[in-house]
């Protein structure tokens, strides 16, 4: 039934909805429109405010579900929660940090088991009424430490203890009861373990009922998925820990959970070697050899890194990087916009002049001095239209708002001292990069700036000290163009991104050296609104900018409560096949050259990004007519964003500007063979075009964002379902290709062809630089063989390098099998047997070798009855 | 003499495989995923191994 409502659905929308045009190209396999049942009826996917849902309670459609007071109660509230979101949405839902919104609730069972351990106790010695002290603790709990655990999360902390114990000992008081603290402190050891099953059976059953409830009117489970792993308190780790756990344990007979998606989040500082995670991040890598999952997502990739916050961990925090010294350029306007100070000095000055100047300080609080961001941070709000810096990023130097200013002080700050020189064309004797040997000279609003520059300019070398992860502009000769690089990584030769467009020169790093300050340094860093600002001569980059990218609102720049409209995929081999299809048959008859090939390619791929851009306009407006009551839960409950404005019968038009709107590709390894003969993992030549055309879809993407103020990204079509269609469709179109059509996929976005030999090393070399140009979603994953699953430390090895090389998202391939008749899970004996039970696939075992197995957990179907027993047991007569 | 009474002829085994970022049983997989599933290769720890399947 459901399949009839979701083709006539897709019928519909096809014949009444869209453009022909569109239709069109979606039937010809040009674009693929995901999800066109679902067109004009809901979006595609959330992440879901857990903590939102949970600490104030939630409605499904009849009756209230109060807030949770324990881990299993919790466990049980995300998976309804998870269930009825899904029937809002056609995509995912995701829980984004399952391991700081289910701590509180650990914290809670832990007191409820603690206040249970001592009741138990003075039962057994003393004469209490055991009911009324039952109901006096839960009173204490749910005026004074539920609400302390929803505020601090923790309770295990020494703030927390020394609270709980207060507490406990006032009750106690109250009660007129005398319990020693050294038997209250042996009475938690027994609730922290109580407490540590609880939340193993909660996270169990979490993961059983994710794999079998219906979502969608029964059509599937839904799919889902959970982050964790950066929690540091004793409850987030143990969620984290009970989550790997229970995949490990696998389902009721051994299975494979595959839902919901594990997801273990990465963060140097938490979770890599020395760190206080650790010992989790080794866990997965340990349960994923084995199950599968849990895959990785890398915090510390730049393109995540630059929104994350420390103190809110809907972001993700990055350590904070700063530089000590370093000339910079600022301007204070009045209100009506004229200049009233001028600033060109030393960055450590900087906080003396805004001081002076309370009006441009917008602290949130209200306050016009410096707020405390942690012990060692300390920062001022500023008003980005009052306060401006120079920056010449962009190749011509211009003032950019200043959001923060911050000093920094850490004793433990790692710092690195580059030389650098600053030198003209003619002083290098090389030729500089086109970004700025083609500018031509131009009335700089600034001159002032480049008249102080050349100034001060005094020495030949010069030094910059900053923190090891302060991030600068260097150029990559590779890409061609400026990236973003942390300090670290930046070796001797290195350019580094010079701030003085029209004068032609360039700057060379000719030395660095680990720097070891005597006392504690100060480190200084503004946060601006273009993620870069002009250091003593050199472009540097904002060391902690904004949140999960969100131009509607930066202020949500965080990805609880937001999530993907949806996404188109374009179809890039059919687009280089019709180009050069043309070219051979109607343009140039007598043969082209390459350029040419690939100069149309481009043309024909901005064309198509027009259209498909024309299609999303239309398909937001169609969705935007929805009300807030077509979405019960989403808008209903105020999962979304800002959804609590609307009122039943309100547009979400307004709300659902939060999400994301995606174009995503497809077969960029058959595009370059259709383009060059040969994909991006067997010539440097590929490699090169490949992220030449994946830097220009996203272009594009971020001059639509500019353009429309909406927040389109670029993503890596999984390639899971239209894989096969829109290989069909070429192969119908163009005929069987070598490389491209003689199969029945196309390769995953920009993946490097999964039947190419290729290193785990150079598959991430390769791939890993599109990761942070594919901004709505990525994968990196390599092949390994059952080996695997015995060599934890190799998988460890894999992830860290894929990490470090820039991958967001993470995963290993290795054969995970199962057989149902013994239950064995795990990689098979090189013949083909089960390594349990010793039979072949398809093969039978006798009932009597089964029996004897140490470990055996069939399926039902197969379990050994007394019945075949009694078969077996049978003696055949010799007549 | 005893019958032998087998359990299990003609039972497969099930795999248990990434379709991208989730899992999905092999045989619940379509078959153009199923055939790009199937030709993965597996990706050396050591370059060099790489390089000599290639040339092989």
């Amino acid at each position: 039934m459901l399949k009839v409502g979701s083709t006539v659905m897709k019928d519909y929308a096809w014949k009444n909805l869209l453009k022909p045009r569109h239709v069109k190209k979606h039937t010809d396999g040009l674009i693929h429109i995901h999800d066109g049942d679902f067109l004009a009826l809901c979006i595609n996917c959330l992440y879901i405010p857990l903590r939102k849902l949970l600490d104030n309670g939630f409605s499904t459609g009849h009756g209230y579900l109060r807030s949770p007071t324990s881990i299993n109660a919790a466990s049980s509230l995300t998976c309804i929660a998870i269930q009825s979101s899904q029937n809002d949405f056609f995509g995912g839902q995701a829980i984004p940090l399952l391991d700081y919104d289910l701590a509180p609730y650990v914290g809670m069972s832990y007191v409820r088991n603690l206040f249970t351990a001592i009741g138990d106790y003075l039962w057994d010695h003393e004469d209490i009424d055991l009911d009324k002290f039952t109901e006096d603790y839960k009173k204490l709990c749910k005026s004074s430490i539920d609400p302390y655990l929803k505020k601090h999360r923790t309770i295990m902390d020494d703030e927390g203890h020394t609270f709980l114990t207060e507490s406990i000992v006032k009750f106690l008081l109250d009660q007129d009861i005398i319990l020693s603290l050294s038997k209250v402190y042996k009475l938690e050891d027994l609730a922290r373990r109580k407490t540590e099953t609880q939340t193993f059976q909660a996270m169990e059953a979490m993961v059983h009922n994710l794999n079998t409830m219906q979502s969608r009117a029964g059509s599937q489970t839904p799919f889902s998925s959970v982050n964790f792993g950066t929690d540091t308190s004793w409850e987030g780790r143990l969620v984290s820990k009970c989550t790997m756990q229970a995949f490990d344990k696998g389902l009721g007979k051994g299975e494979t959970a595959i839902f919901p998606i594990a997801i273990f989040r990465m963060k140097k500082g938490i979770t890599d070697k020395g760190s206080p995670n650790y010992d989790l991040f080794k866990m997965s890598c340990e349960v994923s050899a084995k199950r599968l999952f849990p895959n990785w997502v890398n915090v510390d990739a730049p393109y995540n890194l630059k929104y994350y916050k420390p103190e809110d961990p809907r972001t993700q925090i990055a350590a904070m990087g700063a530089t000590a010294k370093g000339m910079v350029a600022l301007t204070i306007y009045d209100t009506k916009g004229e200049v009233v100070q001028t600033f060109i000095d030393d960055i450590s000055l900087a906080g003396e002049v805004l001081l002076l100047y309370p009006d441009v300080i917008k602290n949130q609080d209200g306050s016009k001095t410096y707020q405390v961001f942690d012990e060692h941070t300390f920062y001022l709000e500023l008003d980005p239209n009052r306060v401006k810096i120079a920056d010449s990023y962009s190749g011509t130097r211009k003032w950019v708002g200043v959001k923060k200013f911050m000093f920094w002080a850490d004793p433990h700050a790692k710092w690195i001292r580059f030389t650098y020189r600053y030198q003209t064309e003619s002083e290098t004797g090389l030729k500089l990069t086109a970004d700025f040997s083609e500018k031509k000279e131009t009335e700089s609003p600034d001159s002032l700036c480049d008249k102080e520059f050349s100034r001060r300019r005094k020495n030949f070398d010069m030094e910059l000290i900053v923190t090891e992860d302060h991030p600068l502009s260097v150029y990559d000769w590779y890409l061609k163009k400026y990236i973003r690089t942390e300090a670290e990584d930046i070796r001797l030769g290195v350019q580094l991104h010079p701030t003085n467009p029209n004068a032609v020169e360039a700057v060379w790093v000719s030395d660095r050296d680990e720097y070891h300050p005597n006392g504690t340094l100060v480190g200084y860093d503004f946060e601006t609104e273009s993620d870069h600002f002009d250091l003593d001569y050199i472009v540097s980059h904002n060391c902690r900018t904004r949140v999960i990218s969100n131009v509607y609102d930066p202020k949500h720049e965080i990805c609880y409560g937001r999530g993907n409209l949806f996404w188109t995929t374009l179809n890039l081999p059919y687009i280089a096949l019709e180009v050069k299809e043309s070219l051979e048959k109607i343009t140039y008859p007598d043969g082209y050259s390459k350029p040419l090939l690939i100069d149309a390619f481009f043309k024909r791929l901005d064309q198509e990004i027009d259209d498909i851009l024309d299609f999303s306009r239309d398909r937001l407006r169609i969705i935007s007519k929805r009300k807030a009551f077509n979405y019960p839960f989403a808008m209903g409950q105020h999962e979304y964003v800002d959804s609590e404005k609307l009122n039943l019968n309100d547009s979400i038009e307004e709300v659902i500007k939060q999400g994301t709107i995606s174009v995503g590709f497809i077969g960029l390894a058959e595009t370059l063979i259709a383009l060059i003969g040969k994909h991006h993992g067997e010539s440097e030549e590929a490699q090169e075009l490949g992220l030449k055309i994946v830097s220009f879809m996203r272009a594009r993407m971020d001059q639509e964002s500019k353009n429309t103020n909406m927040n389109y990204s670029l993503m890596a079509t999984p390639a899971e379902g239209c894989t096969g269609r829109l290989c069909k469709l070429i192969a119908k179109r163009f005929g069987i290709i070598p490389g491209i059509t003689d199969k029945k996929y196309l390769v995953n976005s920009s993946h490097v062809p999964p039947k190419f030999h290729i290193s785990v090393a150079d598959k991430i070399r390769i791939e890993a630089p599109y990761h942070e140009l594919e901004n709505a979603g990525h994968i990196f994953y390599c092949e390994q063989d059952a080996d695997i699953s015995k060599n934890p430390e190799a998988l460890e090895d894999i992830v860290t390098m894929a990490a470090d090389a820039g991958c967001g998202y993470i995963a290993v391939n290795h054969p995970v099998t199962r057989d149902p008749v013994c239950g064995y899970v795990g990689p098979l004996n090189p013949d083909g047997t089960c390594p349990r039970c010793g039979r072949k696939e398809y093969e039978g075992v006798t009932a009597r070798k089964l029996l004897n197995l140490t470990a055996y957990s069939p399926d039902p179907e197969y379990a050994v009855t007394s019945e075949k027993l009694e078969d077996e047991d049978k003696t055949i007569n010799d007549l | 003499m005893t019958k032998d009474t087998l359990i299990g002829e003609g039972v497969g085994f099930t795999r248990t495989c990434r379709v991208t970022g989730y899992l999905s049983n092999y045989s619940r997989i379509n078959d153009a995923k199923q055939q790009e599933i199937k030709q993965r290769t597996h990706n050396t720890l050591r370059c060099e191994e790489s390089k000599l399947q290639s040339i092989a």
